[in-house]
C-alpha cells in the first residue's frame, strides 16, 4: 500500500512537473500608446491576460509589464514602472506549454458568438471623425494599380400588336448594346467609358422603319477620386455637375476646393435629346459652381449658366440651379430650376428671366413604417432654336405652361400591409384636372416571398374621365420573380361632341425574371381588350453584368 | 417588307450575334476568377483605415496575408447602415462603391445620380426608383404611371410605341409634348378626304369629334337641336352638308327634303296644298308616318 502511495504520488508529481512546463516566447514592441505597448505575439503564441513580461531596451535596465488584454496575434501590455519604451524593443515572457492538440470533429463554420475584446488601435495617421469609413489614406498610388474593366451588355426587344376598333398597327423596338468602364488604362487613374448601342424601331402608324448605332458615351476622365482636386472629362458625356443640359460633345472641368467649393465649366456641342442625337449645330459653353457641405448629404447645391450658339447665331442664355438637403434624418428636400433670359430682340417671349422649369420635392419619413411626400412640378416651353420639344403652336410658346402638384403618404397598419394615398393636381394653360389613387400592398403574405399590390385610382385628365381598379401578385422564388396582374379601367370623353359613351378595358399582364449570376433575363405580356382594345404587348430583355 | 428595312433587320441579326460571341467569350473567360461580392479584389486598392472596424482582425480577414478574406463574411448592410441593398445593389461586390477612391457619401449625396447618368436632364426628378427597378434598368408600371398624368393612356395610345409621340423616348427626353391632337396627328390630319379636314379648316380640337379609341369612329354628336336620329342616323354627313359645306344648315325639313315634297305622288303634296312643316304628318323615322295613316283612316 505504502509503495502504491508513492509510486501514485511520483506519477502525479511528474505529471503536474509536465504541465507546469513552459516555453520562453520572444516578442517585440509594435506600438506605444502612453504606458501601454504593444507586442507582436497574440493568442496563437499561447499569450493570455496577466502574463508577465520582461522587456530588455538597448542600453537600458530591463522592464517589467503585464499583458493586459490579448487578440489572436497582438497583445497589449501594461508597463510597470516605465513611461517610454521604444518601438522594436525586445523582450520575453514564459507560457505554459499547450497541451497536444485534439483534432476536432468536422462542424460546420459558425461565426464566433462573441468577438474577443482587441486593444484599441493607435491612430497611424491623422484623421477626423468625418472621413469617410473606408479613406485612402493610404491607397496605392494609380500607377501600383492595375487596369480594371467592368460594365454591361443587354439587349431587349419589344414588340406590340395592336387590333383595337378599326385599327390595325404593330411597333417593334430593339436595343442591343454596351455600357463599359475601363479604369486606369494608362496607370494614372483615368477612367474610359464608352455607352453605345445599336437600336432598331419600326411602325406602320408613322411609316417609321429605321435603325441607328448610338453613341451615348465615349469619354475619357481624370480626376475620378472623389477626393482629386480637379476633375476633367473629355469626349461625350453628359455633364456631371449640370444634368439639365444633358449631353456634351466637348471638355468638362471642375477644380475642387477643400471647404466643399467646387467651380468649373465646360465647352463644345449639345446633342440634340432626340432620336438622331443631332450635333454641332448647337455649340457654346456652360459654367457651374458648386458647394457641399462636409457631409454632402446635409447639402449640395449647384447654380450653373449656359449660352448656346445655333448655326453661328445667339440662342439660349440659361440660369440653372438644384440642390439637395437632408435638414433632418427624416426630412429631405430637393429642388431644380432652369430659367431662360430672353432678350428684347424676342418676339414671343417678354424681355427678362423666364422660368421653364421646376421641380421641388419634399419627402418626410420618420421611421419605415410611414412618411409622406410633396411634389411640384413646372414646364414650360422654351422659345430657342436648339429646343428640346417637337414644334409646337405659338400659343403655347408664348403661354404654354404645365404645374403640377403631387401628394402621397403612407402608413403601415401592420408590419407588411401598407396603404398608400395619391392625390395629384394639374393646371394648364388649357385645362386641369385632379386624380387620386388610394394603394394597399401586402408584402411577405403569410411568411412567404409573395407580395400582393391593389389600388382603386381615378383620373380627371386634359380629355378623358376614368377610374379604374389593379390588382397585382408578385411571387419570389430564390432568383426567380414572377408576377401577374390585372386591371379594369372604364373611361369616358366628357369633353367631346361624340356619342361614343363609356368604354371599359381590361388588362393582364404577366412578367417573368431570372436573375443567374452576372446575368438577368425579364420576358413581359400585357394582354389589353375590351370595348376599344384589342391588344397585345411582348417584352424581353437580357444583362449580363461584369 | 422593302428590301432596305430586310437589310436592317440583317444587321440587327448580325448585332445579336456578336453580342452572343461577347457573351459567351466573357462567360468562358470568367470561369476561372470567380469573385466574391463581399470578398477581397486587390485591384480596388487597400481599404484603410479600420479605425471603425471591429477589433478582431479574424472577423474579416483569413490566412497568411491580408488580401484573404473569410469565405464565411457576411456584411448585414440594411442592419448596420441603415440603408438597404436591393437589386443589382445587392449583388453588387462590396469595394465597388467602398474603395480607397474617397468618401461615399460624395456621390451618394448626388442619389442614383451620383453614380448613375441621369438622361433624362433632372427633368423627371431624382427619384429613379419611381420607374424603374434596382435590379436593371428596365422601367416597369410605366402605363399605369402615364395614367396619373393629365393626358391617360386610352384607346390606341394605350398600345403605342413611347418613341411615337416622345421624339426623345430613344434618349430618355420625355418632356415637352404638347397633349394637342394635332401634335402627333399632323399627318393624319393632312391625308383626310372624306371630309377634306384641311379644307374645312379643321386643323385643332380634333377631339371635338374623335376619340383616341381610332380615327374611324368619329361618332360626331350631332347638336341638340337636330339629333341623328332615325332615317338620319346612317346617313352620311355629305348627304346634307353638300359640297362639303359644314356650316350650320336649316333644321326645317323641307330645307332637305323639298324634292321629296315637290316629287311626291301619293299623295300629290303640292297639289293638296300640304303644309311644308314635314313634322306635321312624318316622323324621323320614315316618311310613312302614323299621323298620315290615321288620316287615311278616317
Amino acid at each position: 500500500m505504502s509503495t502504491l502511495c508513492r509510486l501514485a504520488l511520483v506519477i502525479v508529481i511528474g505529471l503536474n512537473v509536465r504541465a507546469s512546463a513552459a516555453t520562453i516566447v520572444n516578442v517585440a514592441v509594435t506600438a506605444v500608446a502612453g504606458r501601454s505597448v504593444y507586442i507582436d505575439h497574440g493568442r496563437d503564441a499561447g499569450i493570455a491576460a496577466g502574463t508577465r513580461v520582461t522587456f530588455t531596451p538597448a542600453g537600458a535596465a530591463a522592464v517589467e509589464g503585464v499583458v493586459a488584454d490579448v487578440s489572436r496575434t497582438t497583445s497589449r501590455v501594461d508597463l510597470i514602472g516605465s513611461d517610454i519604451l521604444p518601438l522594436g524593443t525586445q523582450g520575453k515572457l514564459e507560457v505554459p506549454d499547450l497541451p497536444a492538440p485534439k483534432i476536432p470533429a468536422p462542424q460546420p463554420t459558425t461565426r464566433p458568438s462573441a468577438i474577443p475584446a482587441h486593444p484599441p488601435w493607435a491612430p497611424q495617421e491623422e484623421r477626423t471623425p468625418d472621413m469617410p469609413l473606408l479613406a485612402s489614406a493610404s491607397s496605392r498610388s494609380p500607377a501600383e494599380r492595375p487596369w480594371t474593366l467592368r460594365g454591361r451588355i443587354y439587349t431587349n426587344f419589344f414588340l406590340t400588336l395592336d387590333r383595337g376598333e378599326s385599327r390595325d398597327h404593330h411597333y417593334i423596338y430593339s436595343r442591343t448594346g454596351t455600357a463599359l468602364t475601363l479604369t486606369n488604362p494608362f496607370r494614372q487613374g483615368g477612367e474610359f467609358r464608352f455607352d453605345g448601342e445599336y437600336a432598331l424601331r419600326e411602325s406602320d402608324v408613322g411609316d417609321t422603319a429605321d435603325d441607328q448605332f448610338r453613341i451615348k458615351r465615349f469619354s475619357y476622365t481624370i480626376g475620378t477620386e472623389r477626393w482629386a482636386p480637379y476633375h476633367l472629362e473629355l469626349g461625350r458625356f453628359s455633364s456631371y455637375y449640370l444634368p439639365e443640359i444633358g449631353y456634351v460633345d466637348g471638355v468638362e472641368g471642375a477644380v475642387r476646393f477643400e471647404d466643399g467649393i467646387s467651380v468649373g465649366g465646360g465647352l463644345g456641342g449639345y446633342p440634340r435629346p432626340f432620336y438622331d442625337q443631332d450635333t454641332g449645330e448647337d455649340l457654346g459653353f456652360h459654367l457651374f459652381a458648386e458647394y457641399a457641405t462636409k457631409d454632402p448629404m446635409k447639402f449640395s447645391g449647384t447654380v450653373g449658366y449656359q449660352r448656346t450658339w445655333r448655326d453661328h447665331e445667339p440662342d439660349r442664355d440659361l440660369l440653372i440651379a438644384h440642390a439637395s438637403s437632408y435638414l433632418t434624418k427624416s426630412l429631405w428636400l430637393y429642388g431644380s430650376a432652369t430659367l431662360d433670359i430672353y432678350s428684347a430682340a424676342n418676339p414671343v417671349k417678354s424681355t427678362g428671366p423666364e422660368e421653364t422649369s421646376a421641380l421641388l420635392q419634399a419627402r418626410y419619413t420618420p421611421d419605415k413604417s410611414q412618411g409622406t411626400g410633396l411634389l411640384y412640378s413646372r414646364y414650360a416651353w422654351a422659345d430657342i432654336r436648339g429646343r428640346d420639344y417637337p414644334i409646337v403652336p405659338l400659343d403655347l410658346l408664348r403661354e404654354g405652361r404645365v404645374d403640377r402638384l403631387e401628394w402621397s403618404i403612407y402608413h403601415d397598419i401592420v408590419t407588411d400591409l401598407r396603404p398608400t394615398l395619391r392625390l395629384y393636381y394639374f393646371d394648364s394653360d388649357r385645362a386641369n384636372g385632379i386624380g387620386e389613387e388610394l394603394d394597399l400592398d401586402w408584402t411577405n403574405i403569410g411568411g412567404e416571398p409573395l407580395d400582393l399590390h391593389n389600388a382603386v385610382f381615378h383620373s380627371d385628365g386634359e380629355y378623358s374621365d376614368d377610374w379604374g381598379l389593379r390588382s397585382e401578385a408578385n411571387l419570389k422564388k430564390g432568383d426567380l420573380s414572377l408576377t401577374l396582374g390585372y386591371e379594369f379601367l372604364r373611361y369616358t370623353f366628357p369633353d367631346t361632341q361624340t356619342d361614343s359613351g363609356a368604354s371599359t378595358r381590361h388588362t393582364i399582364r404577366g412578367s417573368m425574371s431570372w436573375q443567374s449570376g452576372d446575368w438577368y433575363y425579364n420576358v413581359s405580356l400585357d394582354r389589353y381588350f375590351g370595348d376599344a382594345d384589342d391588344a397585345y404587348l411582348l417584352g424581353t430583355y437580357i444583362e449580363c453584368r461584369f | 417588307m422593302n428590301s432596305n428595312l430586310q437589310s436592317r433587320r440583317t444587321w440587327a441579326a448580325g448585332a445579336v450575334c456578336f453580342l452572343i460571341v461577347i457573351l459567351l467569350i466573357h462567360v468562358v473567360s470568367c470561369q476561372n476568377s470567380p469573385a466574391l461580392r463581399q470578398g477581397w479584389n486587390p485591384k480596388y486598392g487597400p481599404v484603410v483605415p479600420h479605425d471603425k472596424f471591429p477589433a478582431d482582425c479574424s472577423t474579416c480577414h483569413a490566412g497568411e496575408n491580408w488580401t484573404t478574406i473569410r469565405a464565411d463574411f457576411t456584411f448585414d448592410h440594411t442592419a448596420k447602415t441603415g440603408f438597404e441593398l436591393r437589386g443589382a445593389h445587392r449583388d453588387a461586390s462590396c469595394l465597388r462603391c467602398h474603395n480607397d477612391c474617397g468618401a461615399v457619401s460624395a456621390f451618394s449625396s448626388r442619389g442614383c445620380g451620383g453614380c448613375h447618368e441621369d438622361p433624362h436632364r433632372s427633368r423627371l426628378g431624382p427619384a429613379c426608383e419611381t420607374c424603374h427597378q434596382e435590379r436593371s434598368w428596365n422601367p416597369t408600371g410605366v402605363a399605369a404611371m402615364h395614367n396619373r398624368t393629365r393626358f391617360p393612356l386610352l384607346g390606341a395610345h394605350a398600345a403605342t410605341a413611347c418613341f411615337e409621340c416622345h421624339a426623345g423616348a430613344e434618349t430618355g427626353n420625355f418632356s415637352g409634348n404638347d397633349t394637342a391632337c394635332v401634335t402627333c396627328h399632323r399627318t393624319d390630319l393632312a391625308r383626310t378626304t372624306a371630309p377634306n379636314h384641311l379644307a374645312q379648316g379643321w386643323v385643332s380640337d380634333c377631339q371635338t369629334c374623335h376619340t383616341p379609341q381610332g380615327w374611324d369612329s368619329a361618332h360626331f354628336k350631332h347638336t341638340a337641336l337636330f339629333p341623328l336620329t332615325g332615317g338620319h342616323a346612317g346617313l352620311s354627313c355629305t348627304d346634307c352638308h353638300h359640297a362639303e359645306v359644314f356650316l350650320p344648315r336649316s333644321t326645317e325639313c323641307v330645307s332637305c327634303h323639298f324634292e321629296d315634297f315637290q316629287n311626291t305622288q301619293e299623295p300629290n303634296h303640292v297639289l293638296l296644298g300640304f303644309s311644308t312643316d314635314c313634322a306635321e304628318c312624318h316622323t324621323p323615322t320614315t316618311w310613312r308616318s302614323a299621323t298620315l295613316e290615321r288620316r287615311r283612316a278616317r
